[in-house]
């Protein structure tokens, strides 16, 4: 391992992909502050919440569940990330996807844990959280999630610790400057790495073994999602075809987060050296590509029940199309799939700064669509609402549930950027072993 | 043909008049049959048969009594009226059915009720239902195919898991052996 | 004779009452037997009432309370059901004007607020052709309930008596069980719930369903309570107009606190039909269709 620190070309790979750890910009700082008032202020909405109940949110009987739970299937589409660049991207042989596996699963394992919180958040009785595995009911869909989220979890770490050994053990070796508790952090784990053949054979066995079982595992967590509406009765819910329709869908969000991390730590880090055009470019293809597919399960979600326009599930989908969520339904359509398809189809279209445009777009539509996915079912039971006070009537989320869902992102960017503080945002080791064609490619790139 | 004859008498009131009630059960060729003779209640002898006097014959439910035979149940002249019993009403485990039979609101004839024990209903066979497996029984009566399938899934998921575990153990393990080794082979050199 | 008839069974119904008093206070529970006075709603009206120590008191009518000496069935007990008994509900939707009466019945023995009922009274119209009638709806206490199949934790259960019941000391508040049941029969305690009305209410089982607790689902639960002292649920006994039947389907008979029918022959006389039997989640409650109907739809 060492011996390949000791040319001066490597000795500035280690520079540059440490500067991040040893060093912290004002701008950095500055985005943390914010984000931790972001956080407090969203633990002060939940602490609102904790003391009068659920009823500071908008939900009520019929629009049982919010923007808690559109949220809560947001982050565990973005947690499908992790599994989609270090385990797809590698077995399909993309060599070049190898600066992007530690971003991807940093953001992996910071949204599953946000994810985790927000459906604790949702629940009306927290207190009660051991529960679900002190008198867990097998036949519940709600217990698989939990089995599969947790087992996710601990994938998804293991899949973020493996590959960063050798990369830990050059920081606990090589990085002088740093503080006494981060050394000892260092040395505690990365488990006596010594790159040793029997340590390189080891790691590489467990690794390939991990790669191949984190797609069954991702593909489970969002379909077993998807399953916690598809086992209902409701309109928009009450489809064979929601598990896909979940699964593409996240991985097109996924692929969006991962272009909009890739700017900016491009951008804040100084490794344009690194995370080239050509990434940029790449990416832009696989999320044509994702949007593409995610665009075949749209028009099967809907065209059933367009054409038949049976009952409640009709009424449900004419809401959707020209009634009152047509203005949301046609922007996430529009904005957040169709065109963003249309752009990246031209090479143009794929350069960094569209790049970042468009992932913001499908981002925002990712959202939307969720919400979209929770709220109008609800509100389209079999038989009517009546009977009821007027708020039952509709939903608006109330500022609590806004605070909490903006505290949830801002804890997720948290957690990522505290990450890049601590292991290395794009992998050392295998960057030297990549360099020279590396920055072949690059130079050609920049002319 | 089996026949239960019952007497029952009862007390004569100051300007009420009392009645008897001779209740008779037959079962032929699973007709069952219900036979009533309503008579005058008299000290000694058997006492006069009542004539057009309206009879309501009731099974005992949970809640409520419920009237079997016709919508009115009238004697005739020698204070006898019939009704059939129904062929299919459920009884209790072993078909037991409570029979109430009232004279009411008929004066100058005093209110009046016999019950009786009766063995013609459907013996009840039900099923404890919360014993069953099923995606909506208690966690003990999960499917047994839905164990099966979730406990297999997870030995697999957690045991490669479990042994990714160990891998990093043994890498953690076996270079602080060597180092420790190579530690002691320089002692042991000086 | 249709007026004599009507005038005995009204007799016949006192006599029923009075005999499930008689045999309640044999078994040692006090009651007072107001439950026809209470129907009155003048406040100003009074009853005498005889305390223990043999004082007769006159007491206003509507301040008067049954005391239960019963400790409420345990949470362990509340999961297993009344041996061979199998609950079922009949809706008589010909007869339903929309009186509400069922709706208040149940809010008191439930200590319900007002605003997230129970029992909701809905406007229903089949087609455009058809005449709209009022729909009374509960929980269908079903066989096969799409709402315990989904529930995390066994919080709500379904019982060997066909009721579904909900315990509100182990419900996570996940309101996934609202989501599944088609029926939107659920109601969840999003705030603080209201105060205990009076000592009826202060002891919790899953039978009596309160006191609420704040952050856990509810539901209508045919009152099991009653029924294990023999009484019927107080939507039934409240329905001015018999909409109402309620019995063991066991024994194949429901009354409606007047009448007592066979209910194999009621659904077959009245084509008696599940709701959205199509779901196939088997109600225990059966409506009977309106036709014939006694009043005409009236907003």
């Amino acid at each position: 391992m060492e011996p390949i620190l000791k040319t001066k070309e490597n000795q500035q790979v280690l520079n540059d992909l440490t500067t991040p750890i040893v060093k912290t910009g004002r701008n950095f700082k500055l985005l943390m502050l914010v984000l931790s008032i972001v956080i407090v202020f969203g633990i002060f909405a939940y602490y609102r919440q904790l003391k009068h109940g659920l009823i500071v949110t908008a939900m009520r009987d019929y629009t049982s569940w919010g923007i808690y739970i559109s949220n809560f299937v947001f982050f565990v589409a973005v947690s499908l990330v992790g599994s989609l660049i270090s385990s797809i991207l590698k077995l399909a042989n993309a060599k070049w996807s190898y600066p992007l596996t530690r971003i991807a699963e940093m953001v992996a394992v910071a949204s599953i844990i946000c994810a985790s919180i927000i459906i604790i958040v949702d629940m009306g009785r927290p207190d009660r959280f051991f529960y679900v595995i002190t008198h867990a009911r097998i036949q519940s869909p709600i217990i698989w999630d939990v089995i599969v989220i947790i087992t996710y979890l601990v994938i998804s770490i293991l899949l973020l610790l493996l590959p960063l050994l050798p990369d830990l053990a050059i920081c606990r070796d090589q990085l002088n400057g740093i503080s006494q508790w981060k050394k000892r952090f260092y040395k505690a784990i990365s488990l006596n790495w010594k790159g040793s053949p029997m340590q390189q054979k080891r790691l590489k066995r467990a690794s390939s073994i991990l790669e191949i079982m984190v797609i069954p595992v991702a593909f489970a967590i969002h379909t077993i999602t998807s399953w916690l509406f598809a086992t209902t009765w409701r309109p928009g819910w009450d489809s064979t075809n929601l598990g896909p329709y979940f699964v593409s869908g996240a991985f097109m969000l996924g692929a969006a987060v991962i272009v909009i991390a890739m700017y900016f730590v491009r951008r804040n880090f100084h490794l344009q050296a690194y995370l080239t055009h050509e990434h940029f470019d790449k990416m832009g293809k696989i999320l044509v590509m994702l949007s593409l597919v995610y665009l075949y399960f749209n028009i099967n979600e809907y065209l059933g029940p367009a054409f038949k326009m049976v009952g409640v599930e009709g009424e449900h989908v004419t809401e959707l199309f020209s009634g009152k969520y047509a203005t949301l339904y046609w922007f996430v359509q529009i904005i957040g799939l169709i065109l963003p398809i249309i752009i990246l189809l031209f090479r143009r279209g794929r350069k960094p700064l569209i790049m970042l445009l468009v992932s913001f777009m499908v981002l925002l539509g990712a959202w939307l669509k969720r919400f979209l996915i929770v709220i109008p079912s609800l509100q389209h039971p079999y038989l009517p609402i009546q009977d009821v006070h007027e708020s039952y009537h509709h939903y608006y989320p109330t500022w609590e549930e806004w605070a909490i869902t903006f505290a949830t992102f801002a804890g997720v960017i948290l957690m990522v950027g505290l990450m890049m503080k601590i292991f290395p945002v794009i992998p050392i080791t295998e960057s030297i072993n990549n360099r020279s064609s590396k920055i072949a490619d690059n130079d050609t790139s920049n002319k | 043909m089996v026949i239960f004859i019952l007497g029952f008498i009862m007390e004569m009131f100051a300007q009420e008049r009392g009645t008897k009630i001779e209740l008779i059960f037959s079962d032929t060729d699973s007709v069952k049959l219900i036979t009533a003779i309503v008579r005058e209640q008299h000290p000694e002898d058997m006492g006069a048969p009542v004539a057009g006097i309206d009879l309501y014959f009731y099974v005992q439910r949970s809640f409520s009594l419920l009237p079997i035979g016709s919508v009115f149940n009238t004697t005739d002249e020698s204070g006898k009226v019939e009704i059939e019993f129904p062929s299919d009403l459920p009884g209790d485990t072993v078909g037991n059915v409570i029979l109430l039979v009232k004279i009411e609101d008929t004066p100058p004839y005093r209110d009046t009720t016999i019950q009786k024990n009766i063995s013609w209903g459907i013996p009840l066979v039900f099923d404890e239902q919360e014993n069953k497996r099923s995606l909506w029984a208690a966690r003990a009566n999960a499917p047994m195919s839905l164990i099966l399938l979730v406990n297999s899934i997870l030995l697999v998921v957690w045991g490669i898991i479990a042994y990714i575990l160990f891998q990093l153990y043994m890498i953690y393990k076996e270079e602080s052996a060597s180092a420790k080794k190579t530690r002691q082979d320089k002692c042991s050199d000086n | 004779m249709k007026m004599q008839n009507k005038r005995k069974k009204s007799r016949r119904k006192f006599l029923q009452s009075s005999g499930i008093i008689g045999v309640s206070t044999l078994l040692g529970v006090q009651t007072f037997p107001l439950s026809s006075c209470s129907k009155k709603e003048g406040s100003s009206q009074t009853i005498k009432v005889l305390t223990p120590e043999g004082k007769l008191m006159e007491v206003e009518a509507n301040q008067l309370q049954e005391v239960h000496h019963h400790k409420p069935t345990s949470s362990k007990e509340s999961r297993k059901g009344i041996p061979g008994k199998k609950f079922v509900m009949v809706v008589d939707l010909a007869k339903c004007k929309n009186a509400r009466e069922c709706i208040k019945a149940c809010e008191a023995h439930h200590n319900l607020p007002p605003d997230r009922p129970f029992i909701k009274v809905l406007k229903i119209q089949d087609n455009p052709q058809s005449s709209p009638y009022w729909m009374p709806k509960k929980c269908f206490q079903c066989d096969n309930p799409p709402c315990v199949k989904v529930c995390p934790v066994g919080a709500t259960f379904k019982r060997s008596d066909g009721i579904v019941l909900i315990d509100n000391q182990l419900c996570i508040g996940c309101r996934f069980c609202m989501a599944a049941c088609p029926y939107s029969a659920r109601v969840f305690n999003w705030g603080k719930p209201q105060p205990i009305g009076n000592s009826k209410h202060a002891h919790y089982s899953p039978e009596t369903s309160t006191p609420s607790q704040v952050g856990t689902v509810e539901k209508c639960d045919f009152c099991p309570d009653l029924l294990r002292e023999g009484k019927l649920p107080p939507c039934i006994t409240s329905c001015p107009n018999g909409v109402l039947y309620f019995g063991d389907a066991n024994e194949d008979a429901v009354t409606n606190g007047v009448d007592t029918v066979r209910l194999s022959k009621l659904l077959k006389d009245k084509a008696g039909y599940r709701y959205l039997e199509e779901l196939g989640t088997e109600p225990n409650v059966y409506y009977l269709p309106p036709v014939d109907r006694l009043f005409p739809f009236k907003e």
